[in-house]
Parts: structure tokens; sequence; C-alpha cells
């Protein structure tokens, strides 16, 4: 297979564009694309600050590489859940990635806050490990944005992961959440910081390809409370469809980005929105799920990071 | 790269083993000296081939060797791997699936798929 650019042997095979492409190309063409998504949908403003929520997966790094790249010098934090190996591991990878971009990480650690690991936190307050652990990064993501100025909080969700949950809200036909997903969430006040998706339209194997040719060293091994065996599932058929149907995953989400520019803003759920008393966070009621976490501890701790510049 | 010994005994392969670093592999770890011991005729029938595997292909933390030199699309086949799924990576570069992988290159597969 020839480069369609330049001629030369190519290095991957893109058949939803119908196209192959050497090494070089592809990088350009993926940048492109991120390019493209930020400024159709506004996602960075010339005035933002932004920040990269970077776990140590390709999604994530990649993403803070690029948004640097492409002039969107952005710092990064990292969540450190206190899973014995697998947290260090992840939290190297970050640093590698500080060192390369000469950009700021924080590094917010859920031991020093609840004096557990992840796992022991979902089980004093018998929920799901996943479930507390998105709570708590929900909440820290946006909480690190408010206390050092960030204005945009960038995340590496993929076409993939928006397929993906798409099809099961479609399936279970889940109205609550079906027109939730968007490449931007806008920010409310000064307690809420506006959240974005600039890889929403690149699908995973285009940001493992970018991640291998750039040499970006990123772990492989997933997370060991990964709940995530429905969506694996979504996955793959959607992957079986796409081996047959090239297309398919981008001409679903693209079609849905459609819908909802169509459908305009309906109002929200009708639930009266309010902040934390204790912190300003929205929440539904007089104080937030992290700081109901914080009093469940008896802790009187307030939020720290660690700087690795 | 890696060399393997096929121990034929009657013309027929009974195993192969991979050679250590030094060039041996250690007999007490099978079961054919008893048989030897048995049947002092089977000596003479007794052969040993060595030979080098072609590819070393890893994925996912697991290694495998094929004998032949094939594309990257047979590779992927015989793994029961979508290329939706894997990419293949070649001596460091990725490659498309119409790439003929040859004797003496390093395989990675790698899955892109991660969990939610
Ligand atoms: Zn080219
Ligand atoms: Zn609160």
């Amino acid at each position: 297979m020839k480069c369609r650019v330049c001629g030369k042997p190519a290095n991957i095979n893109l058949r939803s564009y119908k196209t192959a492409l050497c090494e070089e190309d592809f990088i350009a063409f993926l940048e492109k694309r991120v390019s493209a998504t930020i400024g159709k949908y506004r996602l960075i403003d010339e005035a933002d600050r932004p920040i990269v929520a970077v776990s140590g997966g390709k999604d994530s790094l990649s993403l803070w590489y690029m948004m640097n790249k492409l002039g969107y010098v952005s710092d990064g934090i990292y969540i450190d859940l206190g899973i014995e190996g697998y947290s260090e591991r992840s939290l190297e990878k970050v640093r590698q990635m500080a060192d390369t971009l000469r950009r700021r990480v924080y590094v917010f650690h859920v031991r020093n806050a609840l004096q557990k690991g992840i796992d022991g936190v979902a089980r004093v307050i018998r929920r799901p490990t996943c479930s507390a652990c998105g709570t708590i990064k929900r909440y820290i993501m946006n909480r690190v944005c408010i206390d050092k100025g960030y204005t945009v909080l960038a995340t590496g969700h993929n076409l993939d992961d928006e397929a993906s949950a798409l099809f099961g809200n479609v399936l279970y036909w889940k109205r609550e959440y079906l027109w939730k997903k968007n490449v931007v969430l806008e920010g409310r006040g000064e307690h809420l910081v506006k959240k974005i998706k600039p890889f929403f339209l690149c699908s995973e194997r285009e940001i493992a390809a970018y991640a291998i040719m750039k040499g970006i060293d990123y772990i492989y091994e997933e997370c060991p409370y990964s709940e995530g065996a429905k969506t694996l599932v979504y996955k793959e058929m959607l992957n079986r469809i796409e081996e047959s149907s090239p297309g398919t995953k981008i001409m679903f989400v693209k079609g849905y980005l459609k819908m909802l520019k169509e459908k305009g803003d309906e109002k929200e759920d009708g639930r009266e929105s309010r902040y934390c008393l204790r912190c300003g966070y929205p929440t539904f009621s007089d104080k937030c799920s992290f700081c109901w976490l914080l009093d469940k501890f008896g802790t009187e701790y307030d939020v720290e990071f660690d700087q690795y510049n | 790269m890696l060399v393997y010994l096929t121990l034929n005994v009657e013309h027929r392969t009974l195993n192969r083993f991979p050679l250590t670093p030094n060039g041996f592999f250690d007999i007490r770890y099978t079961n054919y000296d008893i048989l030897i011991a048995d049947s002092p005729d089977a000596l003479y029938n007794i052969s040993f081939i060595c030979y080098e595997l072609a590819m070393k292909v890893e994925c996912e933390g697991n290694a495998y060797s094929f004998e032949k030199p094939m594309l990257a699309s047979k590779l992927l086949e015989q793994l029961s791997l979508s290329r939706e799924t894997h990419l293949v990576v070649v001596n460091g570069k990725l490659v498309t699936e119409d790439h003929r992988i040859d004797r003496d290159d390093e395989v990675k597969l790698i899955r892109v798929v991660s969990g939610g």
C-alpha cells in the first residue's frame, strides 16, 4: 500500500477514510482533524488556560502531547488512586511526559485525603469502585481548575468511547443520559469549569497509531478495578461492524452530534441547581458528594495538590 | 534469534525444544530418555534437527513463533485478531496489512482497545 499523499510505503490503512498514509502524512492528517474539532466546536479560546486530565494511558498522554504541539500550551492533572503498583507505574509515565513537554503536572493523592486507596474508599461507602472513582475524579479535576486558575479541562475521550456509550444508551433507551454527551460541556459561573473532548472524532486505533509513531510511552495495563466489561462488549461489537462496513463508527457519532444540534438546547431536567454550601461545587442538595465523602471519613482535609514541574 | 531443536524418533518428530542461550537443552525435562533406555534399537533412529524460527511475535505479554514469513494480514488471521483492534508493528514501525513480514523481523501486535 502506498501513501495517498506522497507515494511512499504507507504505515496505516484508514478504511473509514478510504485512504492509506505514511507516518508523516498520518500525523499531519490526525492533528488537522483535532485542530478542526477545536475550531469548529470552539473548544479553546485564545484567552483560555487549558489543563489536560492525564491517566498515563494512550489517549490522555497523546492528547497532552498533541495539544502542546498544536500551540495549546497546557499543564496536566493526575489523580493518584492509591492502587498498588498500577498507580505508581501510571504516574511514572505521566512524569515522563511532563519532562518531555516541560510542563507542570498536579498530582492529587486519594490516600492523603482519605487515608485509603480507592478500593478501600469504595468499600466504606458501599459503592462500586468505579463509581467512587468517578465521583472523586470529576470533583478533583474541576477543583484543580478553580483553585489554580485553569479555564478549560480537556479529557482524552475518543470516538470509540463515545460510540460505545451512545450504543449502550440507545440499546437500553436511557433517555436521561442519551443527549448529555457532547464535544464540549460549558462551564457554569465560577464553580464549574468548561470541559472539552478534542479526540471526540478520533478512533482508538488512530490515537494508538499516533502514540506509537510519536514514541509516546504509555501504560498498556488496565486499571485492576475496571468494570468496563459492558463497554468492552459494545466496543467489540462496533469494531466488528466497522470491520465489515468501514466508517460506521464515525457516521454514528457524527449523526448523533447533528441530531443534538437540531434538537437544540432543551431545558435541564427541571431539578433546581444549587451549590455546595461548603465548597461551591454544583449539587442537588446542600453538600456535594465529595464533601459528603470527606465528612464520612471524618477528615478536615483541605484539597491539596502536589506539583511536579 | 530463537534456535530450536527437534527430537525425531523413528522418523517422527516427537517434540521441539528451545535451546538455552549456550546451546543446550535439558533432556531431564523430557520423558524421552526412558524411551531410549527401554529400546536400545531405537537409538539408531533418533535424530536431532536444529533450525531457526523465522519470526518472533509479541502480543499482550505472550510470545509466539512462526516458522514461515507471511503477510501482516495473515498473521492477524492466524491469531484470530481483527485489523480494527490490533496494530502491527514491525521493527518499531507501523505497517499496513499487505506488508510482508520477513525472517528475523521483530513483530509486536498492539491492542488498541481500552476499557471504559
Ligand atoms: Zn506520505
Ligand atoms: Zn462540596
